[in-house]
């Protein structure tokens, strides 16, 4: 099938030089009004990206030269237990069956009383030239040791899966914020000109805890909302119409270029109209190339094997389905992805997720099953492809969890107040590790670090000040960090 | 370190509510500040001995404090350049400095370092010893700072939109006075109107604007052949009585106020009675309710038209926004993240009213004076005062005004009898002393009595589980029968503790069930005796007293097991905690024997304390003897008897009189039909942890200023009140100290509708004027304040405010106003040379072409196909599947079939979620009903094109299109395209275009040439 092209008049009308001049000239119409008219409250030091309407997903210059040009996080759902994969506690070893010191007799945490101190269910080792240690829960991301920047001494504002998740990914604890890809999208626009901009990857078992928000627009125009998709369930409304064939299809969308571009002939020069020409146009485009970025048969079977895609476990070979598909999408320019493992609770506490209240080793062997081997692979690949020269790979989760066990259970409790997460890539120093929480792992004590740090940070890597990327709603110039925020420069290369 | 309750924790800086810094709209020259140097000079003997601000002060502050509480920030709004500022301001420790008291100034306390988080300035060096003895020196000898050596700071009630509304008299160059504001502007501008749209494009603009939907082809038909002069303002007239005018316009206001059926946050229960709000508001806008009535009913409707079911409807405003029900139904207020949800709860009621009904971001002062605004921190405080006593709760009422009048009357004349009951027997009570008090002790207290040794008091209580911070913990308790048998029924008896007040049915669980099993890990072969667990919100266990609770019992296929379990997914309220207790679990067999009586009992969790909780106790026979109601009765005899002792016959008769009434009361009370229930703002009387002020008699929470927001440091206790930047009446409700509640709100509401008020009128005719011509005359029309914009067009904006308020707050009148002028009904025309000088239409030499919201898109799709559904109210239909009610309920929008029927009705009529919003509908810009939104956002993307391509809705529109169009137009194709497209863009298609269709659809079929005309650019756009 040969790929739909530009129609003329679509063609004239979004040529960039073309629509520099006439929108020079001033014929700005009303898509996206409230990001062109609003010089007004654009403040000193506020920098709006300026939007064409004909392509708001145009790229664009950050504010000044960016390190990363993609944005890869990797989400895991539920709150992975830092005490048991990357934050090394010994003194927990020889504390382990003991009280929690300084705790009350019943010592309540979110679900309830907790018992004793717990050992690290997974044994610690030193990885790499830097003897980092980490423990067997994810054996192949830890052989990549010398390469992490870790921070240990992660904050969340809420113990709550739903506010947590949304304040990772949002940066409020609230509903209704764009997510972070949002304002990267917002910011940035695409480097791929038939692909969306910022794509989420849900676990192939579900939405995360935090749900759609996560990858949601909040105020910023729909335009720049994650689209949804996996190697399993395809986006939402792109397949034509089942009992159409595809040359019904290709009819519908040459009739509608024609007649939109006779109705166009009679309002020269407007934007919204050639505008929305024009998204069709992408449409056609991403009907072709989302199904192309898709097919993983392309792939080698060695990197196939490399990432598990064909593990006879389908969660497992859904998860590895999934990185090879960010790869994929990150390889032709898409500017964000956020890419889940883990779903929102169905039955079990922790059975799809990372939510280990009751059976934490029964269960994390599991998922660290599932996840280690694809994530890691993923990394790999994409270092070895180059792309993590100018790619920022995150890994974060929720929350972290308690250094002891629930009473009467198996697991641990949530714990906002001290947890891990690490970076990769482009901008970011190699073999790091940043903050600490304290002898127990129970809170971060040293270099205590926020979402909206990391936030800052990641947008700083994508040249892009925390501070002056805005969006004027309802009284307040918002931004990612709300009025929060350090880039945390140690961690920079 | 031990106790972290669920939800947010306390924020670590900054407070709750978050602005981004702007940049400061004060200039502040250095020049000025040069030459107010020159010329001071020393005014009194002591100041000769202390340091002198300009000379010896001031620099200190340039150097370490300017930077960050000068012209370029005011963090915490403090400035050390501004001497009104520096002497009075400070925020929570205001005012800083005090002159006279070097040693104990905040200020001091701050550069000394001694303050945790206040050690000034926070990044830098320290002030040096030297530096920081001058400053103390200076304010010990007066802190004497010359008005000259002061920066200038605009004075803040200087704005547009704080002015009374001025009187202004139109131009005469136009009949029409909009006309002749705009044209006057236009001609300035060296700009011409565009002329007149054609009659096609008119009414098909008319028709959305004012109903949301297209006009059919007759009705385009018949209105382009009547030449008859008044055939437009006709048509406006009969749009205007449309019942579709009042679905369109309420749509309109449902944004402004974030009106949704879910609660939103983490777990998004649902609000099954909303929607009488949404109709309330339908109806508003149809019957043309006049604004100061609509806006009165939405603050204090309940106080101000307490016999109309419109006066409790339309509290739904104050109820709209999001709830956190984890804040409030699992964290009780005593604790700080209790207070944080109640206090950003009031904050939303806050934030909705001052937004909505006076376009400024009141809500930016709740940790600060606002930034920009003259709104200090207190006005905001005041303003939470209002809505102190209040909740988001269900409230009963009669959809039926007559019944409703006489159902408020029954309940004010039962409150008054039982006031005038407890007056009465106050003193009797005192009088009748301790053996009065014993009786009532033993009515309400039930002794636990061992059966072995009636009348002798046991110390016995029964089983009582760990404590938990939340309710949602799962735990149980079982008993081990010996043997598997066959159960007949299960019997939970309450415990009774004194402790926290609680009494009988201490422990009770709230959701639980009942299984046997021959498992005791009850992993597998359970059988149910009973349930009550599933956790919608709606579904607690009331607790039962002193009553014990009985299973159903067994059947001919009869339960069989060895141990019988209670499994508790609820816990009952303690104090501050959660747990679970049983004085009794009897398990009976057929024969009727309790065969659970000495059994061993296991269980989850205990706290073993003692003879008086212990798992033993849950099978040892004792349990709190419940009063046969003759023992009732005889206590009850013997307590009037000794209360009545004293009293003299009039008393008594008098006495005899209230209870007659308070029966008779509660008899026709009772014989009225359930009443009806709206989600609003209210009185909560709960129980558990969501227990709102109603036990206490519904007074206000008291309300305190809190410095950066921060619950856990509350300063003074402030009063209610409103807005001290508007001077037309005093800022501070001066209300009786006995004055209820509602009179807080009657207060807000009759400041809101005061004639002088200027945000109100200006609010509305610029939200009114936005919906017409898809700018406002002020573009931000939530926000009249600094940050926001300047109207365009100030003196049409009083005008029209001016107007609207004195003929009577008509928005049809207002609508006639706009729609009947020339201005409004120009064409959509291009013009290089007035886009030259005006590119954004600011000026209104055209009329804007506007994308068809979500709704009305929708709308119109539906009205094209001839499915549209036009049943008006009732609950919300539901184009989504819940999966997992029980927890936080799962939308799934996939799983609903665009074939049902339901989901063809307006798409006012939705149920609208938060968490989950509808995917198409959010793709096509729809408000998010966690935000307040002003105005919609118009973007275009891939995603919308493919969502009006292949979404299911779409394809089966499109067919139900081509369907309607085969049987209006049998056996005639050509005939039947012209009819699709005429329906769907109000026009026949030429003739060359028609041919081109006549092949595409002979060639493709008729659906999907339905897809084609529903996809048009002509289809999505009002000209």
């Amino acid at each position: 099938m040969k790929p739909p092209v530009l129609s003329a008049t679509g063609r004239a009308l979004l040529d960039r030089r073309t629509f520099l001049q006439q929108f020079g000239h001033g014929a700005a119409g009303i898509a996206l009004a409230t990001l062109l008219s609003r010089d007004r409250a654009l403040g000193a030091s506020a920098v709006r990206p300026v939007i064409d309407p004909g392509r708001p997903l145009a790229p664009r210059v950050p504010h000044f030269p960016a390190k990363a040009k993609r944005l890869l996080m990797i989400q895991c759902s539920g709150g992975v237990s830092h005490l048991d994969s990357f934050d090394w506690k010994p003194e927990l070893l020889r504390m382990d069956g003991k009280p929690m010191p300084g705790a009350k007799e019943n010592f309540i945490t979110f679900q309830g009383e907790n018992g004793n101190l717990v050992r690290p269910l997974y044994e610690f080792k030193p990885r790499g030239r830097s003897g980092k240690m980490l423990s067997d829960l994810f054996p192949r991301i830890a052989e990549m040791a010398d390469d992490l920047c870790f921070i240990h001494s992660m904050t969340a504002k809420s113990n709550t899966h739903g506010p947590a998740d949304c304040q990772m990914n949002t940066g409020f604890i609230f509903d209704g914020y764009p997510s972070v890809g949002a304002w990267a999208s917002y910011a940035l626009g695409s480097e791929a000109d038939d692909l969306p901009a910022f794509v989420a990857i849900p676990d192939t078992r579900g939405v995360p805890v935090g749900g759609p928000n996560d990858w949601g627009n909040g105020f910023l125009p729909a335009v720049f909302q994650g689209t949804a998709f996996n190697a399993s369930q395809p986006i939402y409304n792109l397949a034509p119409p089942r009992g159409s064939s595809s040359g019904t299809d290709r009819a519908v969308g040459d009739a509608l270029r024609f007649l939109n571009d006779r109705h166009l002939e009679q309002y020269p020069g407007d934007q919204n109209l050639a505008a929305r020409i024009s998204s069709y146009e992408l449409a056609a485009r991403m009907q072709l190339s989302v199904p192309e970025v898709s097919d993983l048969a392309k792939e080698t079977a060695a990197t196939r094997a490399r990432y598990g895609v064909d593990d006879p476990d389908p969660i497992k070979s859904g998860f590895a389905r999934n990185c090879l598909l960010a790869r994929r999408l990150l390889e032709r320019g898409v500017r964000c992805i956020q890419l889940y493992h883990g779903a929102q609770q169905m039955c079990d506490l922790g059975a799809v997720n990372w939510d280990g209240h009751r059976a934490l080793k029964a269960q994390y062997d599991i998922h660290g099953a599932v996840f280690d081997q694809p994530a890691a692979a993923l990394v790999g690949d994409l270092r070895e492809r180059g792309l993590l020269d100018d790619t920022l790979v995150v890994w974060a989760t929720e929350f972290g969890r308690m250094p002891t066990f629930q009473k009467g259970a198996s697991g641990r409790d949530h714990n906002p107040d001290g947890f891990t997460v690490w970076m990769t890539g482009a901008g970011v120093k190699r073999g790091f590790s940043f903050g600490a929480t304290d002898d127990l792992g129970y809170k971060a004590v040293q270099n205590i670090t926020t979402i909206y740090d990391l936030h800052a940070t990641i947008l700083h890597l994508l040249g892009l000040d925390h501070e002056r990327l805005t969006y004027y709603h309802n009284g307040i110039e918002r931004r990612l960090t709300d009025v929060h925020g350090h880039v945390i420069k140690e961690t920079l290369s | 370190m031990t106790n972290r309750p669920p939800l947010v924790s306390a924020p670590a800086s900054g407070g709750l509510q978050t602005c981004a810094a702007r940049p400061p709209f004060v200039s502040w020259a250095a020049k000025k500040l040069a030459a107010g140097l020159v010329g001071t000079a020393l005014t009194s003997a002591l100041a000769a001995t202390a340091p002198n601000f300009v000379s010896d002060v001031r620099p200190i502050f340039a150097k370490h404090c300017v930077e960050c509480h000068g012209p370029e920030k005011q963090k915490s709004g403090y400035r050390l350049d501004v001497k009104a500022i520096a002497l009075t301001g400070g925020e929570g420790s205001a005012p800083n400095i005090v002159p006279g008291q070097g040693a104990t100034s905040p200020l001091v306390k701050y550069i000394k370092r001694e303050v945790e988080d206040m050690k000034m300035p926070p990044k830098g060096d320290p002030l040096s010893p030297a530096e920081i003895a001058t400053i103390a020196a200076w304010i010990d000898a007066g802190a004497v700072w010359p008005d000259s050596a002061s920066a200038a700071v605009a004075d803040p009630l200087d704005w547009w939109s704080l002015k009374p509304i001025a009187s202004v008299t139109p131009p005469a160059s136009a009949a029409n006075p909009i006309d002749a504001f705009i044209r006057a502007k236009l001609a300035t501008n060296g700009l011409t109107p565009s002329p007149s749209a054609d009659a096609r494009t008119l009414i098909r603009r008319l028709y959305f604007d004012l109903t949301g939907l297209p006009p059919t082809p007759e009705e385009i038909a018949g209105f382009v052949a009547d030449q008859a002069p008044d055939a437009y303002a006709r048509l406006v007239e009969k749009l205007l009585a449309s019942p579709r005018y009042g679905e369109r316009w309420a749509r309109h206001w449902l944004d402004v106020v974030h009106y949704g059926d879910t609660h939103g946050y983490d777990k998004d229960k649902l609000r099954p009675n909303a929607w009488p709000y949404r109709d309330y508001v339908v109806r508003a806008f149809n019957s043309d309710k006049p604004y100061a009535r609509f806006v009165q009913e939405q603050i204090a409707g309940d106080v101000l038209f307490p016999d109309s079911a419109d006066g409790i409807e339309a509290l739904g405003f104050i109820s709209a926004g999001p709830w956190d029900f984890i804040g409030h139904a699992e964290v009780p207020e005593s604790k700080t993240d209790g207070k944080i949800a109640r206090h950003l709860d009031r904050d939303d009621m806050v934030a909705n009213t001052i937004g909505t009904f006076s376009s400024l971001t009141v809500h930016c002062a709740q940790c600060h004076n606002h930034k920009f605004d003259p709104i200090p921190a207190e006005d905001y405080y005041n303003l939470q005062a209002v809505f102190a006593a209040l909740d988001r709760t269900d409230r009963e009422y009669y959809r039926d005004d007559a019944r409703h009048a006489r159902f408020q009357a029954l309940r004010r004349v039962q409150r008054e009898t039982a006031a005038a009951l407890a007056a009465l027997e106050a003193p009797l009570r005192a009088q009748a002393g301790e053996a009065y008090a014993e009786i009532t002790r033993r009515l309400e207290l039930p002794p636990q009595t061992d059966p072995a040794e009636p009348g002798k008091p046991s110390p016995s209580r029964g089983y009582h589980s760990a404590l938990s911070s939340t309710p949602d913990v799962t735990k149980w308790v079982q008993v081990d029968l010996g043997e598997s048998i066959e159960i007949n029924r299960a019997t939970l008896v309450p415990a009774h503790d004194t402790f926290n007040g609680i009494g009988a049915g201490f422990g009770f669980p709230v959701r639980f069930k009942v299984e046997a099993s021959d498992d005791p890990e009850f992993q597998t072969g359970v059988k149910l005796l009973w349930q009550r667990y599933d956790q919608t919100f709606m579904a607690d266990f009331p607790n039962p007293g002193r009553d014990a609770f009985t299973t159903g019992g067994g059947t001919g296929d009869g339960i069989i097991g060895r141990y019988v379990r209670v499994t508790v997914t609820k816990l009952a309220p303690r104090k501050d905690d959660y747990m679970f207790a049983l004085a009794e679990l009897r398990v009976t067999d057929r024969a009727g024997k309790n065969v659970a009586a000495g059994r061993p009992v296991s269980a989850l969790d205990t706290i073993e304390s003692g003879e008086r909780w212990r798992k033993s106790n849950l099978t040892d026979g004792i349990a709190p003897a419940a009063l046969s109601a003759e023992e009732k009765a005889e206590l009850e005899r013997a307590r009037d008897a000794l209360l009545l002792g004293s009293a003299d016959e009039p008393t008594k008769s008098r006495r005899a009189a209230l209870l007659a009434e308070s029966s008779r009361i509660a008899a026709e009370l009772k014989s009225l039909p359930k009443p009806d229930l709206v989600y609003a703002g209210g009185i909560h009387t709960g129980s558990g942890t969501f227990k709102g002020t109603g036990a206490a008699g519904g007074h206000p929470r008291p309300i305190h200023l809190l410095a950066r927001g921060q619950v856990t440091t509350p300063g003074k206790l402030v009063g209610p009140g409103t807005l001290s930047a508007l001077q037309f009446a005093p800022a501070r409700f001066d209300l009786p100290a006995d004055a209820g509640e509602g009179q807080r709100r009657a207060a807000l509401a009759h400041w809101l509708t005061d004639p002088k008020n200027p945000l109100t009128w200006r609010s509305i005719v610029n939200r009114v004027w936005q919906y017409h011509f898809g700018r406002g005359l002020v573009d931000t029309p939530n926000d009249f304040g600094r940050n926001g914009g300047q109207p365009s067009h100030p003196e049409l904006l009083d005008w029209l405010a001016a107007d609207f308020r004195d003929s009577g707050g008509s928005f049809k009148s207002l609508h006639r106003r706009i729609v009947m002028s020339a201005t409004y009904r120009q064409a959509v025309t291009a013009n290089p040379a007035a886009e030259k000088i005006d590119s954004g239409n600011t000026l209104l030499w055209r009329q804007n072409r506007r994308k068809l919201e979500a709704e009305a898109l929708r709308d119109a799709v539906l009205a094209v196909s001839g499915k549209l559904d036009l049943t008006m109210g009732g609950p919300g239909w539901q184009d989504f599947v819940i999966e997992r009610p029980e927890h936080s309920p799962h939308f799934k929008y996939e799983l609903a079939n665009p074939e049902d029927p339901k989901t063809w009705r307006r798409s006012i009529y939705r149920f609208v979620v938060r968490s989950q919003t509808q995917p198409w509908m959010t793709s096509m810009d729809c408000a998010d009903p966690s935000m307040r939104v002003d105005k919609r956002n118009e973007s275009l993307s891939p995603l919308q094109a493919l969502a009006m391509l292949n979404n299911g809705f779409i394809v089966s529109q499109a067919q139900h299109l081509a369907a309607r169009v085969r049987a209006e137009r049998p056996d005639d194709l050509p005939a039947q395209i012209a009819r699709a497209h005429a329906l769907a863009l109000g026009r026949a298609p030429e003739p060359a275009a028609l041919a081109q269709l006549v092949a595409f659809a002979e060639a493709e079929g008729l659906p999907a040439l339905g897809r084609l005309i529903l996809n048009l650019n002509e289809f999505t756009f009002v000209d």
